[in-house]
């Protein structure tokens, strides 16, 4: 991939009237041995907005090599700009490519490319079911956004199911798609079987993430809702705005809510355990841990750091906390102990945010 | 008159520190020189300083700006849609851009939009390359691009009708007229342009590669100039300049991004009187400006966006002359903006005034010194005092050749824009940007019958500490605020050679550029994740460009090369944008009848019809064609 000039000649014009710049060869790109990507983590890397250079990375589990852009790897091109989040569905990665408009398919084994869905708005996140792909769309901003549903056979859309503003992540529990939407304070519930709305949770205000508990509850974590205020400062505006809150749904019944302390934070990030008795999550610059039989919220730091995504390896309850400090330079992975030791770190992409365990 | 052109054949660009010498040396000849404005390079001595070639502007004129300077200059333009221009290894906005000594960097965003300046409004183009432009105040880090109105009025009437036609639907239309009184000269142009820039590419980015054309890129700009001149008596002049451009510019989508309809729309009123006054003690200058810059951006997924801000500013500038070889002047400088932006949801005003002494003397008819001193004054901060030290000195002095070695220390300043400042919400600790600029170099000039050579070489080495640029906040990821990141030391080397010959009918004009530039990350104050001593991004190593003109009686042809190098996108230095040459080829054709004259020039873009991207995945165009029939009556 590596593209060298081998030599650049000048020579001057008041030497030599002639031609003045002369080879420039580069090395042929070499074909590399064909890779599976098995026993891994895959990391999506936003990138930087407008610049293209969003990536998924692979992190191997067993040499913990790290193949950064695996997309560009494989298929000598980019994924495009702001890679959000991806999925996978019957062998095939799904990377929803943000800025891009579109969900580039790659086969999730070999990473070659397989199709892409266009057309879509500002996509966020997505999940398949059967023949289906459900995809969150923001649309834009101030309107309400939709979830649309692609037809695997042909990769088209095949229905857009309106739910509320700024649809983020989903979730599909008992044949039903889960839907937070962040730019107000509800749950919208899709029933696969229909394709439609069946009900909206009134939860916290901005849901961010969400995640289903061993009783088959569900939790939904509320970012809590923020106002600026004016000049000279700028400052938040305590009273117009919310305190975050984690939400527990026993059915289509809020069962208890509990309530952050600071109107300024945004807690984010909720993930869960493998045998789905522990619930993750980012507040304050922190990350914590909390029982889901607990009666309120931890007030002890579980890991003293701010993650740009969480995940939790399904296999080993391993944490994986994404950072990101800057957008012009590469981001990276630590590792984490189920008690919350650090273990190693992988250098990434920029402005890692997801991950997907295989 | 007479001598200045003599003076420009024999120094223009080598060293013009000469020309300000032989001025004075000159004497009264010259009052008339000296009556208008100082010429910017007087008190840059021993800095590297390159005007552009007039003619190659002329025939250029429908271009913009940033075209110019791509084919006439080994600076790093990049260039999509929008086009920025930086040296030796800065930024855009550590680029000062003057016109009539006045910084017209846009104050919200502190840089300029090349690609919406038109050339056709510009009378000339200097680069001053390196700090030593920090003498006309904040952001000549790494240089200062000086733009002049047109001067050059003849007496009696002349007017010009231009009609450009181009590939991908351009147009350009242009008249303008001037007159030339007794004592006072007028002179306005309108013009308007258009592109579709429709152009088509393959797009190797997409699944399947597909075959596009290129969406949202199309651009629309008219605008005018207005000039005037009066010589109330024989030792007070005054002038008048405006300048107006209404810019309406799709911003062209990326290969891998969609299409979200951005649009970035531009008015620019720029406004300026001047008074010189010539008395025993030397020259009085007084100057003052009012700008008007309104931007809306717009997309999809954005409400539109304004920026509208008036600059009002003022200059009193006192040249004492002793003995026709010492030079001080002393001035005083305001500024004030007022602005509303949306994003700082209040008006916002600031004042900006700085102080200066700039001190020029010619020890010998060989040696010149150069001492200036700048104190900006800044609401709320101060940058710190920017000094400059410069010295020329002509050791070899014969008659047809000259060697000369320069040398120039400068310490720059860059005060933040606007947006650094009101931005919510913002870095209150935020400082100024500081530079030090050291450089040194050889300029030989050589003259026998009709031929003249002019070679330069200069090295520097520049360090910029409080380097600002605008990272995630870290008590709100969402929020990002400008910080003081780190330290970046670049170094290189700029090389020029020129060659005239004159024959008969024929005269051949060979011009080239080279530049060298490495610019790493040598400190960072805060962790930004951006490693340590790696070229930055967008910062080729060598940069180059050449011209080659070959004209006989009324015909011209013009070749035209450009080189970008290798350069990286991505701060670690993995991923590298292929290195691109350009070649352009023009041929003309004038006819003289009487008053009238009647050209046409015919143009042939991207020759080759290369592929390449100046920015990563942005499309460029292939090879495209350009036809301009012009028309004067002098």
């Amino acid at each position: 991939m590596k593209k060298q000039i081998t030599s650049i000649a000048f020579s001057a014009l008041f030497l030599s009237a002639g031609v003045f710049f002369t080879g420039c060869s580069k090395e042929d790109d070499k074909p590399e041995a064909p890779r599976t990507f098995e026993n891994g983590v895959f990391v999506t890397n936003e990138g930087q907005f407008q610049k293209g250079n969003g990536a998924v990375s692979f992190i191997n589990k067993q040499n913990n090599e790290v193949e950064r852009d695996i997309f560009m790897t494989k298929n000598n091109r980019p994924l495009g700009d702001v890679v959000q989040s991806m999925t996978v569905h019957n062998g095939k990665a799904y990377v929803v490519v943000n800025n891009s408009e579109k969900i580039e398919i790659a086969d999730a084994g070999t990473f070659k490319e397989a199709g892409s869905i266009n057309g879509l708005k500002m996509p966020r996140y997505a999940v398949g079911l059967n023949n289906k792909l459900y995809v969150t769309e923001w649309v834009s901003y101030g309107v309400n956004g939709r979830v649309s549903v692609i037809d695997l056979a042909s990769n088209t859309v095949s229905k857009t199911i309106t739910v509320g503003q700024l649809p983020e992540k989903v979730l599909l529990l008992n044949n039903k798609l889960y839907v937070v939407n962040n730019g107000e304070n509800t749950v919208s519930v899709i029933n696969t079987a229909t394709d439609a709305v069946e009900n909206t949770l009134v939860v916290g205000d901005s849901p961010n993430s969400l995640a289903v508990d061993a009783a088959s509850n569900l939790w939904v974590l509320c970012g809590g809702k923020k106002v600026y205020g004016g000049a000279p400062d700028y400052a938040l505006d305590l009273n117009a705005s919310t305190a975050g809150s984690l939400v527990k749904i026993n059915g289509n019944a809020v069962e208890n809510t509990f309530t952050f302390t600071s109107k300024a934070d945004m807690p984010g990030n909720l993930a869960m355990n493998t045998a789905k008795t522990k619930l993750y999550y980012n507040a304050e610059n922190k990350f914590y841990q909390m029982e889901t039989s607990a009666s309120a919220l931890p007030t002890t730091t579980f890991i003293n750091r701010n993650f740009s995504g969480v995940g939790i390896d399904p296999a080993t309850n391993t944490i994986y906390g994404a950072v990101t400090t800057s957008f012009s330079a590469n981001g990276k992975v630590i590792r984490y102990n189920t008690s919350g030791a650090a273990l190693d770190s992988f250098t990434v992409a920029i402005g890692p945010n997801n991950f997907l365990f295989r | 008159m007479r001598c200045v052109s003599f003076l420009s054949l024999l120094f223009c660009g080598v060293l013009p520190a000469f020309a300000q010498q032989a001025d004075s040396l000159g004497g009264r000849k010259l009052r008339e020189v000296e009556i208008v404005a100082r010429k910017p390079e007087v008190f840059a001595a021993g800095s590297r300083h390159t005007p552009i070639d007039s003619a190659f502007l002329k025939n250029n004129n429908a271009g913009s700006l940033a075209d110019i300077l791509q084919n006439a200059t080994a600076v790093y333009i990049k260039s999509y849609g929008i086009a920025s221009v930086s040296f030796r290894g800065t930024t855009a906005s550590q680029t000062a851009v003057l016109w009539n000594g006045f910084n017209i960097n846009l104050p919200a965003l502190g840089q300029t939009d090349f690609s919406i300046i038109p050339a056709n409004s510009l009378g000339s183009i200097h680069l001053q390359h390196g700090s030593a432009g920090s003498n006309f105040g904040s952001s000549a880090i790494g240089g200062a691009v000086l733009l002049s109105s047109n001067t050059d009025i003849k007496p009696g009437l002349s007017l010009n009708v231009q009609q450009d036609f181009g590939s991908f639907g351009r147009y350009f239309t242009q008249i303008g007229g001037s007159y030339g009184f007794k004592k006072a000269n007028v002179d306005a142009s309108i013009f308007r342009t258009e592109a579709k820039n429709n152009f088509p590419f393959i797009n190797t980015f997409k699944f399947g590669k597909p075959a596009e054309k290129q969406e949202n890129a199309a651009t629309e700009q008219a605008g005018f100039t207005a000039n005037a001149s009066w010589k109330a008596t024989d030792n007070s002049r005054f002038f008048f300049r405006n300048w107006f451009t209404s810019s309406n510019f799709q911003a062209q989508p990326g290969m891998i991004a969609a299409n979200t309809h951005a649009r970035n729309q531009n008015r620019n009123l720029r406004s300026m009187a001047e008074w010189n006054y010539r008395s025993g003690w030397g020259n009085t200058s007084l100057k003052a400006a009012y700008f008007h810059d309104f931007m809306q951006y717009q997309d999809d997924n954005l409400q539109p966006a304004d920026t509208d801000i008036k600059t009002y500013q003022i200059q009193a500038e006192q040249a004492f002359i002793f003995r026709e070889k010492l030079n001080i002047n002393l001035g005083a400088h305001a500024q004030y903006f007022a602005g509303k932006v949306d994003g700082y949801s209040q008006p916002v005003n600031e004042w900006r005034n700085s102080v200066f002494a700039l001190l020029r003397y010619d020890l010998f008819e060989t040696l010149h010194l150069n001492l200036n001193w700048r104190q900006a004054f800044v609401q709320g901060f101060n940058p710190p005092p920017a000094p400059t030290f410069g010295l020329s000195y002509a050791f070899l002095n014969r008659a047809k050749n000259t060697l000369s070695w320069k040398g120039n220390i400068t310490r720059g300043y860059r005060v933040p824009t606007l947006n650094d400042r009101y931005w919510p919400p913002g870095n209150e600790n935020l400082k100024p940007e500081e530079s030090w600029n050291y450089e040194t170099g050889l300029v030989h000039q050589f003259t026998q019958n009709q031929l003249t050579t002019e070679t330069e070489l200069t090295v520097y080495a520049l360090r910029v500490d409080d380097w600002i640029q605008w990272l995630p906040s870290a008590k709100d990821a969402s929020k990002w605020v400008p910080v003081n990141l780190k330290k970046v030391h670049a170094g290189g080397l700029e090389f020029s050679g020129k060659i005239t010959y004159h024959f008969s009918d024929w005269h051949l004009k060979l011009n080239g550029n080279y530049a060298y530039t490495r610019s790493v990350q040598k400190a960072t104050y805060l962790i930004s994740d951006e490693p340590l001593n790696r070229q930055l991004v967008y910062t080729p190593l060598h940069t180059a460009s050449a011209l080659a003109g070959l004209g006989y009686k009324t015909w011209f042809l013009n070749l035209n090369g450009s080189f970008t190098g290798e350069r990286f996108a991505d701060a670690e230095n993995e991923i590298a944008l292929p290195a691109y040459m350009l070649f352009n080829v023009s041929g003309s054709k004038a006819l003289q009848a009487g008053k009238c004259r009647f050209q046409v020039i015919g143009q042939i873009n991207n020759l080759t019809n290369t592929v390449y991207q100046n920015l990563q995945y942005y499309a460029r165009p292939g090879r495209n064609y350009n036809l301009s029939l012009r028309f004067e009556l002098n």
